[in-house]
């Protein structure tokens, strides 16, 4: 143990059911310009957000591009610096944490990428990809590691003769398949899913979203799973965060969030989405969304979804509002929520 | 954009101070110091002391640097004991020819290596194409002196069309306009010489760009509109291939001048090439420290002459 | 009776690549009525991108060329034309947008130019004219304050608004049909929704033909009147929308149906097609779904099925459903992921 203290989260703050405690996390990218290069703003990539991700959930964070949820996973892992906040991992502080300790904690936290091409090194062979971490960490190396590596490509779904190829030599599901095995070897608690699917044709899509439930099931994970793709987030999340512009603006499970959304911009996510079937779809009423996602360089005052809402007040403009328990853990940040 | 310029020539002055220390630091580790080359050898000691003491080389050297760094600013490039002329005044006289072979070997280079570039782009791997990549990687291999050679021999011995050096025809004077068209009749084997040797990589560049810009969407959706393949490649392509062209464009223009160097010594034309070369061979340092820096300084223009074009033809850039 | 406005008939466009030649559009034939919206649906590498390029004859040569068949446009081949006829087609009659809005705009030019210049060369009007046009064309599309817009530079306008520009662009000359390459792919799902939104109520107004490639069932369910499925360069089956969602006959069709997540139904468990896409240069024999298919017979092993027509208007290319394929055995096979 280091002789620096780690901060822990004061004992009436902490939830046992937690395995992650995120607080009033902020991260803002500076924007330079001027003669001198002087900072002249702040991209507010995240502005003020706290949740929890529960022990063996699936947490699913949504919104459109730009709205931070990229960021969130990123901070999270201590991928980057916080600008505020704090992020606690079973109660304790990650952003306090040692170079030493970070990399114990690393340790129970990955990270599956979106684009399975350009995550993995071409010039590394999968059994190399694959075992790097567990050398890292100093946790098996030679026979050992490979036998590991080999069981890991068997669980998800290759074999292991696989192992000696080389990226290049795989299918983007199989590539993808090969970043999961990545993430599993040091068998984390927590595994943060950037868009895993996205990338994905549909048939390929839904062999990865099983491979994902059965790995959850059998190694007790807990997934923070980030998404833009509403249906996917709904198939596979217990509960789902809404973000927009770099707010949280609405959290609860997932089937609550798509029969009864309480955040006018949820409401419009969802109508937005063509369901696949022409009989629905045709009776479906869409509500379209004037305008485009204003600049998070420059978000509107108050709540920032008011200049495209359709119920917006004046108190909207002026107002940030909370995200707040409006029944039944339903967590909505809206002056009026739907009701 | 004024801002930004405004910009690059502040942080142009940190640049420039630490190369004239550089340059003056290397001047004075060369052996030996001026006095050593302007005194008569029998000179006693005592009064070589005193000259030395005199002429200030016996403070300390930052003394010394800053000393020089003031005369500098003030307009004094110092004194060349082997031309008995101010540096300045060589260098005006010098300037002109360079100026002028660098320009004309530049326009050449560029009307000749872009179409060639678009064209070998557009017939990749056809006869043509296949023939002006041999000749653009024989122009980037081929060494510049015996390019200029083998020009001197077929266009000035065997044809006898063009004269084999010298900036003017000896012995006779000639009237403006007369005497413009005598210097650019001279300058025509060195430009040439210069040219080609550019030429080949404006052309590989230009082509390597292009290659890129036909691919891009948006050439797709100009095809798709029903443009003509002339319209589509010489406006829609062209432009936006050019963009990083210009970059290397604007590189090389301080690179212009040590090519003039080698070009100016085998043509023997009184340029800046000559001069800096002379003084390499002799130990004029006043006119090295000069001409060193005005490279240097060259250097610096060309990088921003480079991206304020840059922004002319790319509304993306924005300086701010 | 309704007006075939496009006909392709036994379309082959090939690639000749490093792996050797490649069909990527292997044999199709389809048409589409005047005003109808068509929507071609499949995997990456289905060749649904290659016949919406076959037809406007945008094909790179090298390496890809159409090998064979014919593009009837208003009863006239389009793979006869010169060059400078098919030209004057482009843009005009046949106009086409693009996945990528990022991209699909040159970056030196300014869009109200963008527009202009199709405007010009297929109206014949003068420059002044074809600039007020474009921006009527971006009131249509809906972009504020549209001089203003004109004036910009791609890069100053969002992907949403620079796809409008593209559908302004397409539909300037007013074409008789609009090919859609995925047009919002790439595109947040808000941005999606006002641009589907857009595109029918243009189709609605303009009555232009729309053939939208997609590998979204969801925007396939939005907008199509009839659907074609393809798999690695041939159709699979062809229905009209809703036979396709509820009737789907094709074991590729009914695997892609279930493999999708969808927000109106439960946590169960995906149903998985098994496999990937085979690569084009090396495609098994027989049914070219074999490998992934769950009712494999001997049969499909070794020849292709042809299409077969199992009511109106609805074909599928499957062994299932020939008296032929019936008598062939099952094999059980282990099916390897």
């Amino acid at each position: 143990m280091s002789k620096e203290a780690v901060n822990k989260l004061p004992e009436h703050e902490l939830n046992p059911d937690a395995l992650v405690q995120v607080k009033n996390l902020k991260k803002y990218f500076p924007i330079s310009g001027g003669v001198f290069s002087r900072v002249i703003g702040h991209v507010k990539a995240i502005d003020d957000i706290s949740f929890d991700i529960m022990k063996g959930e699936t947490l699913g964070l949504v919104g459109e591009s730009g709205c931070g949820k990229t960021t969130t996973g990123r901070a999270i892992l201590r991928l980057m610096n916080a600008t505020a906040g704090h992020v606690y991992f079973q109660g304790q502080d990650v952003f306090s944490l040692n170079k030493h300790d970070l990399r114990k904690m690393r340790r129970e936290m990955q990270l599956v990428f979106q684009d399975p091409y350009a995550s993995l090194n071409p010039r590394m062979n999968v059994g190399n990809i694959i075992g790097e971490p567990l050398e890292i960490h100093g946790i098996a190396k030679g026979a050992k590691k490979d036998k590991i590596v080999q069981e890991l490509l068997e669980t998800v779904g290759l074999s292991k003769w696989h192992m000696r190829r080389y990226p290049h030599e795989f299918s983007g599901g199989q590539r993808q398949r090969i970043g999961v095995a990545r993430a599993l070897a040091l068998k984390p608690k927590l595994i943060v899913l950037d868009e895993p699917v996205s990338a994905l044709d549909v048939s390929i899509q839904s062999q990865v979203i099983n491979l994902l439930e059965d790995l959850q099931t059998e190694f007790d994970l807990t997934y923070l799973f980030i998404a833009h793709d509403l249906s996917v987030i709904k198939h596979i999340s217990d509960r789902v965060g809404v973000m927009y512009l770099g707010k949280l603006v609405e959290l609860t499970d997932s089937d609550s969030l798509y029969r009864e959304p309480k955040h006018p911009y949820t409401e419009a996510l969802l109508s937005a989405i063509p369901i696949p079937d022409p009989r629905i779809q045709s009776k479906r009423e869409r509500i379209v969304l004037e305008g485009d996602v204003p600049s998070p360089a420059n978000p509107p005052s108050g709540c920032r979804f008011h200049t495209r809402c359709k119920y917006a007040q004046d108190i909207c403009k002026r107002e940030i509002p909370e995200l707040v328990d409006v029944g039944n853990n339903h967590f909505v940040a809206c002056h009026y929520p739907l009701s | 954009m004024q801002k930004y310029i405004i910009r690059r020539i502040l942080q142009a002055i940190p640049i420039l101070l630490g190369v004239s220390i550089i340059i003056f630091a290397l001047t004075q580790a060369m052996p030996g110091d001026p006095l050593s080359h302007m005194m008569d050898p029998n000179i006693t000691k005592e009064d070589l002391e005193s000259a030395r003491e005199k002429l200030g080389l016996n403070d300390p050297k930052y003394v010394q640097y800053f000393r020089w760094l003031g005369e500098l600013l003030s307009g004094n490039l110092g004194f060349s004991t082997k031309y008995s002329k101010p540096v300045g005044d060589l260098i005006k006289e010098r300037i002109g020819p360079t100026f002028t072979l660098s320009l004309l070997a530049l326009t050449i280079a560029l009307v000749f290596a872009i179409p060639i570039g678009v064209y070998s782009a557009t017939k990749q791997y056809s006869k043509w194409d296949n023939l002006f990549t041999v000749f653009a990687f024989a122009g980037i291999s081929i060494p510049v002196f015996f390019l200029a050679l083998v020009l001197i021999w077929l266009f000035a011995l065997q044809l006898q069309w063009f004269p084999s050096g010298g900036l003017t025809t000896p012995g006779v004077t000639y009237e403006f306009p007369k005497n413009i068209f005598n210097m650019l009749y001279h300058l025509v084997l060195p430009s040439m010489t210069l040219a080609l040797l550019y030429m080949a990589s404006f052309m590989r560049y230009t082509r390597s760009s292009m290659l890129e810009v036909i691919r891009q969407d948006y050439i797709r959706t100009a095809r798709a509109k029903g443009l003509s393949e002339k319209v589509v490649i010489y406006k829609h392509a062209l432009r936006n291939a050019l963009i990083p062209v210009i970059t290397i464009l604007g590189l090389s223009l301080p690179g212009m001048f040590s090519g003039a160097l080698v070009t100016e010594t085998i043509f023997s034309l009184p340029g800046m090439g000559t001069l800096s070369y002379n003084a390499v061979v002799q130990r004029d340092y006043p006119i090295l420290m000069a001409t060193n820096l005005m490279f240097a300084i060259w250097t610096i223009v060309g990088n921003l002459l480079a991206d304020i074009f840059y922004a002319l033809v790319d509304p993306r850039i924005r300086y701010d | 009776m309704t007006e075939k406005l496009l006909e392709v008939k036994d379309l082959h466009t090939h690639f000749y690549t490093s792996d050797g030649e490649v069909p990527a559009v292997n044999g199709i034939s389809f048409h589409l009525n005047k005003g109808e919206t068509l929507a071609i649906v499949g995997e990456s590498g289905c060749g649904k991108s290659v016949t919406s390029l076959s037809v406007m004859r945008l094909i790179p040569d090298p390496p890809g060329r159409i090998v064979d068949g014919q593009i009837f446009f208003e009863g006239e081949d389009l793979l006869k034309k010169s060059d400078s006829a098919m030209r004057k087609i482009r843009g005009n009659d046949i106009s086409m947008i693009f996945q990528e809005p990022m991209t699909s705009l040159n970056p030196v030019f300014t869009v109200g130019d963008q527009i202009a210049e199709a405007v010009e060369l297929h109206q014949g009007v003068s420059e002044e004219k074809a600039h007020k046009i474009a921006v009527e064309m971006l009131t249509l599309v809906g972009i504020p304050m549209p001089e203003q817009r004109a004036k910009e530079y791609p890069h100053q306008l969002s992907g949403g608004m620079r796809q409008r520009v593209m559908i302004a662009m397409a539909l300037s000359c007013h074409p008789k049909l609009l090919i859609a390459d995925e047009p919002t792919t790439a595109l947040d799902v808000t941005i999606q929704a006002q641009i589907l939104e857009l595109m029918k109520k243009l189709r609605d107004e303009t009555g232009t033909a729309i053939m939208l490639i997609t590998h979204d069932l969801g925007v396939v369910a939005d907008m199509a009147e009839r659907v074609i499925v393809m798999y690695l360069g041939k159709i699979v089956e062809e229905a009209p929308v809703d036979d396709l969602f509820h009737k789907p006959l094709h074991p590729y069709t009914q695997g892609l149906l279930n493999s999708i997540p969808r927000m109106d139904r439960g946590k169960e468990r995906l149903h998985v097609i098994e496999g990937s896409v085979p690569h084009p240069a090396n495609m098994p024999t027989g049914c070219a779904f074999n490998p992934r298919c769950p009712h494999v017979r001997e049969i499909c092993l070794e020849r292709m099925p042809e299409l077969i027509k199992k009511e109106d208007g609805h074909t599928v290319r499957c062994w299932l459903y020939t008296e032929e394929g019936q008598a062939s055995k099952a094999v059980s096979k282990e099916v390897s992921s």
